[in-house]
């Protein structure tokens, strides 16, 4: 089962914003998580997707088929809601069973299905307990079980570990990794967590201001951003505005660095990107791209220390990451120096 | 070994035996006015009790004689078991006309609300908490006492102004609910599992509006039994119900009009009890 959008616009009533011009895919069984910062769209290509919003422009296809006009109830798509949604009234397995019971599956059936969703998420024991007796990892993985119980054509995870404890989200997050490629079920992930969606995902896509910026493999995301928006967004970086001025050269006001500029001409403006972990502490004298400064901010984190070293005659300071700390000086290898449009 | 001893106590440090936190004013000012509350909600009643039981009550603080043979008066009554029977009957048929009512308004207020229209809608449903009983009563003798609606005296109308009058209570506390259980979350989620909107409707909406209902349905019991102001202008001499009576025992003896009053009373008292037992159970 697939999922694709296809230029799709969709404005909320009597509001300003939305989504533009939304092309996706989701390939059979691939996870993609949809990051982005809160207003900036993601939660509207889910909904859409859920049925749960209409009125939009362009195309939306579950499996081929355009879903435009099919009523939530018929799209076949299991969502897991942010807070859960786990019906209160209901026991753990009648929650799980409940899609099961609206297709008209008989009691027996539909709970010995129910009961081995349970048994995939470790949650057997608590069949007939109330679902508001459960901690809320326990009634994330009962949303999971009830919305893969009848094996939906597309999964929908909507902020699925955001209202977790960190430690738990972890163990969640590799559990609902496990649990999607067991069942095979083409998902989307809606996420403002990179990490999560840097984790879980098969690609990524990361959408601002209604628009997606890039869809890409985690790893390509991270390593070669096409924006600074999606360098920002993605991992920590140090962002130095500065001017070609030759063959791969680039002045960024305080040092000329040496870096691959083939896309650009001499006069553009550009951005120079570095990740924390590229930067080379205390260098030789003869390294490419030696700037002499000094550190300033020190943050340990146990394994790694984040720390801000400030060149000589800059404004802003470098975000460097590693064990050694840089003294006087640090250098970045040109490979390690991203070019991008202003 | 060397047995524990006890630490000197500083002959600064004061020993603070019996403490007790000073008494001030404005406590006992906010106690005295608890107490004065109490007595001037609890005397009447009391009284009421006392009367009951009394044999003779004229021109004295408290009654005269015990005797229980009021009850059995009251119970022969005629007059009595009519008006009884009478508001039993609308009190039921009213709970059940709220309800068939009063759950999908509510249904429709909370989504008019969401979608902020809700002020107009709204408004128009709480008029008859805010309108006099007199006004509605007026109203219905106006419209229904002619030769075209020539209702007024009936039960029906009796029953259907009672609705009138209760059903904000009823919607309130239904609508409250459905603030309180995010409902429309519940509902989208059923309806990605597969539920239509009628199904959603019944196996999520009714299931967890049931404590609401029910203890809004007790209430509205409560209103009609002791309703007075609208069905005293409205009811005619075959549908009076059991207040309207009870007015009219209060030109007679007194011990009979304070025994009416007490059954009154134990009505409205088991009605919460039930209701309170009733709503820890569902939950």
């Amino acid at each position: 089962m697939s999922l694709h959008f296809e230029n799709v616009c969709f404005t909320y009533p009597g509001a300003q914003h939305g989504i533009e011009a939304v092309t996706l895919s989701v390939e059979p069984g691939e996870l993609l998580a949809v990051m982005g910062r809160s207003g900036s769209g993601k939660s509207t290509i889910l909904r859409l997707t859920a049925g749960l919003l209409s009125g939009y422009q362009g195309r939306i296809a579950i499996n081929g088929r355009d879903v435009a006009g099919v009523p939530v109830w018929r799209r076949e798509v299991g969502m897991v809601f942010q807070q859960y949604a786990l019906f209160p009234h209901l026991s753990v397995v009648d929650n799980v069973a409940y899609g099961l019971r609206m297709r008209g599956m008989s009691a027996t059936n539909r709970r010995v299905r129910a009961m081995d969703m349970l048994e995939r998420v470790g949650l057997t024991e608590h069949a007939g307990r109330s679902t508001t007796l459960l901690s809320g990892g326990q009634q994330q993985r009962v949303a999971l079980a009830r919305a893969l119980a009848f094996d939906p054509k597309v999964l929908l995870l909507d902020e699925p570990l955001a209202a977790l404890d960190a430690g738990i989200r972890q163990q969640l997050r590799d559990e609902i990794r496990s649990l999607q490629r067991a069942c095979g079920a083409t998902t989307l992930l809606v996420t403002h967590d990179q990490d999560e969606a840097l984790s879980l995902a098969d690609r990524v896509a990361v959408v601002d201001g209604g628009r997606v910026l890039q869809v890409d493999t985690p790893e390509r995301l991270y390593t070669r951003p096409v924006s600074t928006q999606v360098a920002r967004f993605v991992g920590h970086s140090s962002v130095m505005p500065g001017r070609v001025v030759g063959p791969n050269t680039v002045d960024v006001s305080f040092a000329l660095l040496f870096a691959d500029t083939r896309a650009f001409r001499p006069g553009d403006k550009v951005d120079v990107l570095v990740r924390p972990e590229h930067v080379q502490p205390d260098p030789l004298e003869t390294a490419v791209n030696r700037l002499s400064g000094r550190r300033t901010e020190v943050r340990y984190f146990g394994a790694t220390c984040r720390y801000d070293f400030i060149p000589d005659s800059a404004q802003q300071p470098l975000l460097c990451e590693g064990r050694q700390l840089a003294e006087q000086a640090i250098a970045i290898a040109p490979e390690h120096l991203r070019v991008l449009a202003a | 070994m060397q047995t524990p001893v006890a630490p000197a106590i500083q002959p600064s440090v004061p020993l603070r035996r019996g403490f007790r936190r000073p008494v001030s004013a404005g406590r006992i000012v906010l106690q005295l006015v608890v107490v004065l509350f109490s007595i001037y909600m609890l005397l009447p009643i009391v009284l009421l009790v006392i009367g009951s039981f009394g044999e003779t009550w004229t021109n004295t603080v408290l009654p005269t004689g015990v005797t229980g043979h009021w009850f059995a008066d009251l119970a022969a009554d005629t007059s009595f078991r009519r008006a009884f029977g009478v508001s039993l009957i609308v009190a039921l048929a009213c709970c059940c006309a709220t309800a068939v009512v009063g759950l999908p308004l509510a249904y429709a207020l909370h989504y008019r609300a969401l979608s902020g229209r809700g002020l107009t809608a709204r408004l128009v449903a709480l008029l008859p908490v805010g309108v006099p009983g007199l006004t509605l009563g007026f109203g219905y003798i106006a419209i229904f006492s002619g030769d075209t609606l020539p209702w007024l005296g009936s039960l029906p109308l009796l029953i259907a102004a009672h609705t009138v009058l209760t059903l904000p209570y009823l919607t309130q506390t239904l609508l409250s609910d459905l603030r309180h259980l995010d409902i429309e979350r519940l509902e989208a989620c059923a309806a990605t599992l597969g539920a239509t909107p009628l199904r959603q409707f019944i196996t999520i909406v009714l299931p967890n509006l049931r404590q609401s209902l029910f203890s809004g349905l007790v209430m509205v019991a409560a209103l009609s039994i002791g309703e007075f102001q609208v069905s005293n202008l409205i009811a005619g001499f075959r549908y009076r119900n059991y207040p309207v009576v009870l007015l009219q025992a209060f030109y007679g003896a007194t011990g009979m009009a304070c025994a009416a009053t007490v059954v009154l009373l134990c009505l409205a008292v088991i009605a919460t009890f039930v209701s309170v037992n009733t709503v820890q159970r569902l939950k």
